[in-house]
């Protein structure tokens, strides 16, 4: 089996390391709607950095174990979830299509706990998830995804490359 | 030498292959239907059908992951990194890799049909008329590797190694992982590269 214990400790490690001041709750209520909590309106636009961002959309199992649902990076936080995520999570609702969004919804529903967005920019990070890799905020992107994919099988959204 | 030189230093040897057939970096073509395409050596196709068939003849192979790259000097140039695993969607066994042999169409995700690398990538470069028009990753891919498209000329020789991944293995974080998981350790190191050619395009 696989180092599961290991990668999840390197996950939320270096997650609770990059967290704090950059963690809040994302839904006030979730679909049909999906409208932002009011803390979530205001974070969104303090995120106006030049640069990249890496996003961490995720959930809480006890005080330091993070879930990670998605993992993407972008430059502007705010826009990619006024104008990306958050449009296609409420087509996806009443859409007879049944594409990734549609697994989103039924995955959210699920979720008992609070949902997270971590944003970091790329001039906060620390260290690389995994050690003696690169610091870049691709590099790191993929390295979350790396760890998260073997340490939390079958939980992520992000569909390009996960495990089956 | 950088960690991703260690590793594929150890996990590489016997696994590489020419990917085209050429003659002074030009590419053979022939014509599929009506549709015109880069030819793959003869050594990738048996390097990928030993692979597969050996590979599922055992209850811990997991799939393969291959690196496309150029070779200068001692070092690789990563130019694409990818994976075929062993299960499907919803399949016990993947259509990328089902019946490998006759299995031009998919061919480990290096296959001649539509959707698959050397399909698109020659859609891209003779630019025929199909059911969708050629991808921006793949014309990328055109310009990245081809010096000229009338013949197809490459820049260099590329090479792809394909590493057969059963449980147990590691990556080169050193930890034990999955084949998707270690894909993607692959490309986070890869895509560091003062080089920049990495043709791996996130979708998300």
């Amino acid at each position: 089996m696989y180092a599961h214990m290991e990668k999840g400790q390197l996950f939320n490690r270096w997650l609770l390391d990059h967290a704090e001041g950059n963690n809040f709750l994302l839904f006030a209520n979730r679909s049909p709607l999906f409208e932002l909590t009011q803390g979530a309106k205001e974070y969104f636009a303090t995120l106006e950095k030049k640069g990249e961002y890496l996003y961490i959309l995720c959930t809480k199992s006890g005080v330091n174990t993070y879930i990670p649902l998605y993992i993407g990076k972008t430059t502007s936080p705010r826009n990619r979830w006024l104008q990306n995520h958050l449009p296609k999570l409420r087509n996806a609702v009443h859409s007879p299509k049944k594409g990734s969004y549609s697994i989103w919804v039924q995955t959210i529903a699920e979720i008992k706990h609070p949902i997270h967005l971590i944003c970091i920019h790329e001039n906060s990070i620390k260290y690389p998830p995994i050690p003696d890799f690169p610091l870049t905020v691709g590099s790191i992107e993929y390295q979350l995804i790396s760890l998260a994919n073997d340490a939390f099988p079958g939980q992520l959204l992000n569909f390009e490359g996960v495990a089956r | 030498m950088s960690l991703l030189d260690n590793w594929f230093k150890e996990n590489i040897q016997g696994n590489v292959v020419p990917l085209f057939a050429e003659h002074n970096l030009i590419v053979e073509t022939f014509f599929d239907k009506t549709m015109q395409k880069l030819k793959r050596s003869n050594e990738f196709d048996q390097l990928m059908i030993r692979t597969v068939e050996t590979g599922l003849q055992k209850n811990t192979w997991e799939g393969l992951i291959y690196i496309m790259y150029w070779q200068r000097n001692d070092a690789v140039t990563p130019l694409y990194v990818g994976k075929a695993e062993r299960k499907g969607v919803s399949n016990p066994i993947s259509y990328n890799i089902e019946n490998i042999r006759k299995n031009h169409h998919a061919f480990g995700r290096w296959g001649y049909g539509l959707a698959y690398h050397i399909g698109d990538l020659s859609h891209a470069i003779f630019q025929e008329t199909a059911y969708k028009t050629p991808s921006k990753k793949y014309k990328k891919w055109g310009q990245v590797l081809f010096d000229q498209f009338e013949p197809p000329k490459l820049r260099e020789k590329v090479y792809v190694a394909i590493i057969s991944w059963e449980q147990g293995m590691r990556g080169p974080s050193g930890l034990i992982g999955s084949v998707p998981s270690v894909e993607k350790e692959i490309i986070a190191l890869a895509g560091a590269i003062d080089s920049g050619k990495l043709l791996n395009v996130d979708g998300r």
